[in-house]
């Protein structure tokens, strides 16, 4: 179907509004939407869908004559659409048409809709029982709302309503209807009660101690552990499952900074069943770039992260013959991330577009990887900004605050092992030079002798 | 030269070889920073003293090898 059938389609819906009569044209838009899906696929017909919806939306609420036609059915449907192009907020601001305190004109449509015999069996409580559900996903998703407390709101809707059995064929517990609504997306309560106890486990028993590629692996990089330095040293906003390159892994994006930390805390057998990491990197990536980079394969990564300061490698290991080697992983993430932060192009902008992690989906997003113009060391930034910075004064040390001090202790720490590395090479080079220097000088003094020789005879 | 956990144990709040820089007071960190700063400059000042020496090595062996 070409768009320009598809907007004669619309024209002749509107037109026809004033004369069909609502349930007609309910059935009629019903059925123009499946077809719509059928011939064209749900991804690609998104967009107009979208638009359809709001125009009904749009004009049901301004027909109050059409109270048979199911109005929340469509707002459901458009808040779904909306929330798999991650536009949440829009999502949220859709479905608080039905949901929620808003003393709304759509409200009392679906209230009188409720009271409506001759819709209850279309409408019953479970279009509002799904725009509830929809309502506390999204808020979760959107960080409003920690998993406890939605695991406790969607508890009290299923328990109510007719919701599951609705939804799915079959009773599930909240718990499992929630995983299946947010497996790609986690919080940190959810992680410790629910996979992390189980992945230290499996790495106490099978994998402590062991060593792979000169590597070793400790008490100090539990998952747990390592999850717990992240909570506590990071301000993170959302965490979501990596995918297919990315399995094993959990994506953090924070507060303060327009970046992931992608963290390898397990391995998937072919099943799904997860199992002790055999290979440990942390990345830190670029978050308006992500999408497309969680595509490339590790080595490709670590491969642009060797001319690209955007892109960070923390190796969870060091050599064996290194006793600090937790710590040296705590402070190479900590050290690289807060050298990531520095950087201009990874400071949140006011006008920085919404995260495309965010859609719940797997990462097929249109992530661009055009490098943005600016960087630290550009010198593009407006006059005015410019001087607000000449203004901002760099703060003494006892200014600082403790937080402040330490993270400047932990680059330092860096800078110092990075300059003690190059002076134990420095040291090593004047040895072998000295060496090869003698041994230059003894030769050119056996060449001398031998051409004396030749000379005397 | 002192080695990076040495400059906390002046403290003595070096546990199992992970540093505790948390355990420290504002003004011990304060102190600890300064250290660090000065460790690094003398590592930097050797470093620098180092390639020198082995500069003027390669130029000596430049210097015989063209005579």
């Amino acid at each position: 179907m070409t768009n320009s059938e598809i907007s004669k389609k619309i024209r002749d819906l509107n037109s026809r509004k004033s004369t069909v009569p609502a349930v007609k044209l309910h059935i009629e838009v019903e059925d123009f939407l499946s077809r719509l899906i059928r011939e064209n696929g749900e991804v690609e017909t998104r967009d107009i869908r979208e638009e359809i919806l709001t125009n009904l939306i749009t004009y049901f609420s301004k027909n109050k004559k059409s109270i048979q036609v199911p109005v929340s059915h469509y707002i459901i449907s458009l808040a779904k659409i909306q929330e798999s192009k991650g536009k949440l907020a829009e999502a949220k601001k859709t479905l608080e048409l039905i949901v929620g305190e808003n003393d709304d004109k759509y409200k009392q449509l679906v209230d009188d809709q409720k009271n409506n015999k001759n819709v209850r069996d279309i409408l019953r409580n479970t279009n509002l029982a799904k725009a509830e559900y929809r309502y506390n996903v999204i808020k979760f998703k959107l960080g409003e709302q920690s998993f406890s407390e939605t695991l406790k709101v969607l508890n009290d809707i299923i328990d109510n309503t007719e919701l599951n059995q609705d939804v799915l064929g079959k009773r599930m517990s909240p718990f499992e209807l929630f995983k299946q609504e947010c497996s790609e997306m986690v919080d940190f309560e959810r992680l410790e009660v629910d996979i992390f106890p189980r992945l230290d486990s499996m790495v106490r028993s099978e994998g402590e101690g062991r060593e792979h590629d000169d590597t070793k692996y400790t008490k100090d990089l539990l998952p747990s552990n390592r999850l717990r330095f992240i909570k506590e040293n990071f301000k993170v906003s959302k965490i979501y499952m990596g995918k297919e390159e990315f399995t094993g892994y959990l994506l953090f994006e924070f507060e303060d900074a327009d970046l992931i930390i992608a963290e390898k805390f397990w391995d998937e057998n072919k099943e799904g069943k997860i199992r002790v990491a055999t290979e440990n990197a942390t990345y830190i990536l670029p978050k308006d770039e992500s999408v497309e980079l969680i595509k490339k394969s590790k080595s490709e990564i670590t491969s642009l992260a060797k001319n690209n300061d955007r892109i960070q490698k923390a190796n969870h290991y060091s050599k064996p013959e290194d006793e600090n080697f937790s710590s040296t992983y705590y402070t190479n993430l900590k050290t690289k991330f807060n050298k990531a932060i520095g950087y201009e192009y990874f400071k949140i902008k006011p006008t920085a577009k919404k995260p495309k992690l965010g859609d719940g989906k797997k990462y097929r997003g249109s992530g661009k990887l055009t490098p943005k113009v600016k960087t630290a060391k550009s010198n593009t930034e407006p006059k005015e900004n410019q001087e607000a910075k000449q203004e901002e004064k760099p703060k003494s040390y006892e200014e600082m605050s403790k937080d402040e001090l330490i993270q400047v202790i932990l680059s330092l720490q860096v800078e110092l092992s990075e300059a003690t590395g190059k002076l134990k090479e420095a040291i090593a080079l004047k040895t072998d030079t000295k060496a090869f220097s003698e041994r230059v000088i003894r030769l050119m003094g056996e060449v001398e002798k031998v051409d004396k020789m030749l000379q005397e005879r | 030269m002192a080695e990076k956990d040495e400059i906390l144990s002046i403290y003595g709040k070096v546990k199992d070889g992970r540093l505790e820089l948390e355990d420290l007071s504002k003004e011990e960190l304060v102190n600890v920073l300064k250290l660090y700063k000065e460790e690094i400059s003398l590592v930097k000042n050797k470093l620098e003293e180092e390639r020198k020496e082995i500069k003027s090595i390669n130029d000596e062996i430049s210097k015989k090898m063209n005579n």
